[in-house]
This record gives structure tokens, sequence and C-alpha cells, in this order.
């Protein structure tokens, strides 16, 4: 049900962006060249600055074809065509299916681990009595770490670990926080009540605390997973063999954008995909929690 | 089943608290006797509420002392001493009958909090003949928040009641449910608290509730902020008739969907 209403949002999105920036551009290279036939004039030699300015409009809003020329090169064809089958089709074996299968390779394992340490470090926090507030305050400014900035740190750890640890870095202080706030916010009452039915301090926080802060753990990653795509991107930027944000780090710079689009488009559908799943299992899972669907 | 000894079961003395400036109780002494069905009324801000607070332990005295049984309280909610508050009593990721068995898993497994096999099985019997006794045993497999106000109550008495606890504290525990569940639920707590022989304390605002189920009424008024609250009636009422048993509360229960729906 909600597949097909996003996917239709964001193509409907993409198509008004491409026709407004286009329909800006003309506008702007028509006041640089006002009272004439624009292209009659570009081909007579005249209106310089207005042939600039539709060049650049030319690559940005790139036409439909060669957007889908551009996703059929990077999604379609094998990155290395066989020299005996050159119209070979093999998505996994494309540019974009390997980066995909790296950049999924890092951002997964980054974003369980940063789920793991967020609800240890939560069940951690409700046992911290006194020094709860210390903790919650050192976990807030932690959130605000700008992790990219500590790249030199991560480049100790080898391989994909780089990533991995970048990406939990950045996004556990954001869950954590948001599970705190959720632990400060649950009734009184319920940890009362557990101490009147024989609850201890541990028991508590394994019968009571704990399977009532899972749900919200998905809801938590669900929200900072944005932050999660940004990291693994940005870490790939930074170094990378293979991967999503290695392709779009070397087409930025050409004006490919016949070939970026596809790929922005790819990494939302992507990210639309795993925050489905995450609603899924936190449906099936916890059947008493409501709320975790929003729209 | 209701032995009524004379010497006091709960008795207050001295009770003194404050918060700030402002002395909730300075002085007070109260007693009472096992078995006995309590009723607390007053107006809002009282001290009605800090009373009950302090009698569950979830707050401490700052002068005086709480005995049960001539032993101190001990300063932190125990299982000696049910709650059933006016709402969220009931654990919302448990079903009804994981509410129930909830307190009777905790008191034998104190490391996993689970029970397994033939013990969990038991458990499950006991927490199932709990359900039935406050006619619940066909919502046993739903989450709370499917319940209505007066089913979620029933859980919670039944939550309550399975631990079998010296005292059962109630705090308006109907004042969210509409009239005609009201009557029901206290037919109900009146026939349970009857059958088992517990001490009750209930904190209400409502008059007739306080009056057609306590055995003891206590009127406490705080007329002026600054000074303490004061029992201004303490009213001895005549035992009541015995008029229903666990076997009525049991008929009662084929058309509780009905008529709590």
């Amino acid at each position: 049900m909600l597949t097909p209403i996003w996917a239709a949002a964001l193509f409907l999105g993409v198509i008004l962006a491409l026709a407004g920036g286009r329909f800006l551009a003309m506008q702007e290279a028509r006041s640089l060249c006002p009272g004439q036939n624009l292209y009659a004039a570009i081909e007579a030699g005249d209106c310089k600055d207005a042939k600039g300015k539709l060049n650049i409009a030319n690559k940005l809003y790139p036409t439909w074809g060669a957007m889908a020329q551009g996703f059929h090169r990077n999604f379609i064809k094998p990155e290395k065509p066989r020299a005996d089958a050159p119209q070979h089709v093999d998505p996994l074996r494309s540019a974009m299916g390997k980066a995909t299968i790296a950049t999924l390779s890092r951002f997964i394992p980054g974003v369980l681990i940063a789920m793991t340490l967020a609800f240890v470090g939560a069940m951690l926090w409700a046992m911290s009595g006194h020094s709860r507030l210390a903790v919650g305050s050192f976990n807030v400014a932690l959130a605000y770490v700008p992790a990219i900035a500590l790249t030199p740190f991560f480049f100790s750890f080898p391989g994909n670990s780089f990533h991995v640890a970048m990406i939990a870095f950045a996004m556990t202080p954001v869950i954590l926080r948001d599970l705190i706030l959720h632990l400060s916010n649950l009734p009184p009452s319920l940890l009362i009540k557990a101490q009147t039915l024989h609850a201890n301090t541990w028991t508590a926080l394994l019968r009571v605390l704990a399977p009532q802060t899972l749900p919200r753990l998905i809801d938590a990653t669900r929200v900072s997973m944005g932050l999660g795509w940004i990291l693994v991107l940005a870490a790939e930027f930074v170094i990378a063999r293979e991967g999503i944000g290695l392709r779009i780090w070397k087409l930025k710079r050409r004006y490919d954008v016949d070939n970026l689009l596809p790929i922005v488009i790819w990494v939302t559908v992507l990210a639309i995909a795993i925050d489905l799943i995450l609603w899924a299992v936190r449906r099936g899972l916890f059947p008493w929690a409501r709320g975790g669907r929003e729209g | 089943m209701n032995t009524q000894s004379t010497a006091p079961y709960i008795s207050i003395d001295n009770l003194g608290k404050s918060y700030g400036q402002t002395t909730v109780f300075e002085g007070l002494n109260l007693t009472f006797k096992e078995s006995g069905f309590y009723s607390i009324i007053g107006p809002s801000g009282c001290g009605k509420s800090t009373l009950l607070r302090i009698l569950l332990g979830q707050e401490a005295p700052d002068r005086g002392e709480v005995r049960l049984e001539g032993t101190p309280l001990v300063p932190f909610p125990s299982p000696h001493r049910g709650i059933v508050f006016q709402k969220y009593s009931a654990m919302p990721h448990l079903t009804c009958l994981g509410n129930v068995m909830l307190g009777l898993e905790l008191r034998e497994s104190p490391v996993l909090g689970r029970l397994f096999g033939a013990a969990r099985r038991r458990a499950r019997d006991e927490a199932m003949a709990w359900l039935r006794a406050v006619g619940l045993d066909h919502a046993a497999k739903s989450f709370p928040a499917a319940l209505s106000g007066g089913m979620q109550q029933r859980l919670a008495l039944a939550q309550s009641m399975a631990l079998k606890p010296k005292i059962l504290l109630m705090d308006e525990p109907f004042g969210a449910l509409d009239p005609g569940i009201r009557a029901d639920m206290h037919q109900l707590l009146f026939s349970l608290w009857e059958e088992s022989g517990m001490t009750v304390l209930m904190v209400s605002h409502d008059l007739p509730e306080a009056f057609s189920l306590g055995t003891r009424v206590l009127v406490l008024d705080k007329p002026d902020p600054a000074r303490p609250a004061q029992i201004t009636y303490d009213l001895a009422l005549k035992p009541r008739p015995v008029q229903t048993h666990l076997e009525k509360a049991q008929a009662l229960a084929p058309d509780a969907p009905q008529t709590l729906s």
C-alpha cells in the first residue's frame, strides 16, 4: 500500500524539479538575450552568456532519454562487458549493482551495531540511578560530534570497518538519545507496579523496560537512518574501492546528471525499502505497540 | 474466612510529610484492622493520594513510622502491597494472561524472570483461574490496549490479587469508568474482597462508592494550605451481609462482554 504511493510521489517530485529547473533556466537565458529568437541568435554566434546558461541547463536537466541511457549504463549493463557478448545484461555485475552490494555491506552492519549499542546503552542508562543525568548529557554531546571530521581516527579501522565504525559512531548516540527520552517518559506507575509483582532491578529491566523499549528502538533507527546514509556515502567519498558514494564522487564533477539522477532515485528507493522492512518487523514482533506508521 | 483480629494490622504513628514549605501530614495517627475495607475520601489536594503513596512505599515519610503487623514498612514498593492505579496498571506489552502470569513468574524466577515447563503450566493455570474470576478468560490473548477501561481495571485487579497481597491499595480505581460499569466493578471487587479476606484501602472521589463498599470511611480535609491535613470524619460502618461470592462473580462473567464492551 505504501510503496506505490511513495514511488509515485517521488516520481512526481523528479518531474516537477526537472521541468521547473529547465523552465527557469530557459527564462534566464531568454532574459540575457532579449527580443531575439534564442536558438537562431546562438547559432549566429551572438548571446554567448545565454549559450553558457543553456549548456548548463542541458547538463543539469537531462532528457528522459539521456537518463534512461544512464540507467542502462549504470544498472543493467555489466561493468566489464564480455567481448563475445557485448549486449549481455547482468544487473548484479553492473557498476551500480556492485556498488550497491559494497555499500549495503557497510551500511547494514553499521546500522545493526548502532542499534545494539544504543539498546545496551539505554538499559545501562536505566540502571545508572543517580548518574542518569550525567550519562544522558554526555550522550547528547556525543550525538553532536561530527563523525566525518574524525576521519583520521577511523583510518585505523581496516577495510570496510572504517565505514561501519563511522556509521555506528554517528548513529548510536542519536538512537540512544531517543531511547532515553522514551524511557524517561514511561509512566512511573509501570515500574512501581512491577515492584509490587516481585520484580527486582534486573527482572524489571528484563521483563518490563527492555520489551517496552524495543519497538521504540526500531522507530528511532528508522528516523536516524538518513544520517546513516549520509555517513556511508561521505565515508565512501573519503575512501573506497567500490560503493555508491564513490560512484557519486566520480560523477559529480563532470555534471553527469543523466548518470547521477538514476542513482539518486535508486538510493532513495533502497532507503525506503529498508525503512519498510523495519516497519514490518516492528509490526510483526510487537503487535501491542501502536503507531510506527506516519502519513 | 475473614479473621477479624483486635490488634492493629497497619499502624501509622505520628506521621509527618512535607513537600518544601507545604506540610501535608503532621502527627497523624491511624490504625487499620486486618481484613477491613477502608475508603479514604476527601477533596483534591487533601493528601489522600500521598497517604496511599506512603503506604505503598513509593514515598518515605519524613517523620513517624508506618508498621504492617508490627514491622516497619520497607520504604519501596514490595509484593506485600498490591496496587491498582486509575490507569496504566497493566503492562502494555503483555497479553491479559501474560500480565497475570508476570507476578507469578517473577516471584519464582528472580534471575530469568520466566518460568518453563511444568512450572509455567502451573502459573498459566493459576493465572487463567484469576482471569475467569474477573470475567476476562475470553480475552486472555488480548493486549490491554484492546480492552475497554472497565476490562483494564478487571485485569489490574486480577494481576494484583493473583499474588495474594496482604494489603490491596487502590488509587481511584474506578474514577475513569462510566456509572454502569462502575457498579459492576463494585460488585466484583466486593465479592473478591469477601472471598479473600484481604485488607483493602481505596482512595476515592466518589462518596456513594466509598460508603457502599467500605467497612470504614475516612474523610480527609486540608482546608488551609499552610496547615497539615486533618481527619474530619472517621466512620465505622455496619458490616454488610454476605451478598456475593466468587461463584456470583463467575456467573457475572458471561454477560461481561455485552455490558462492558
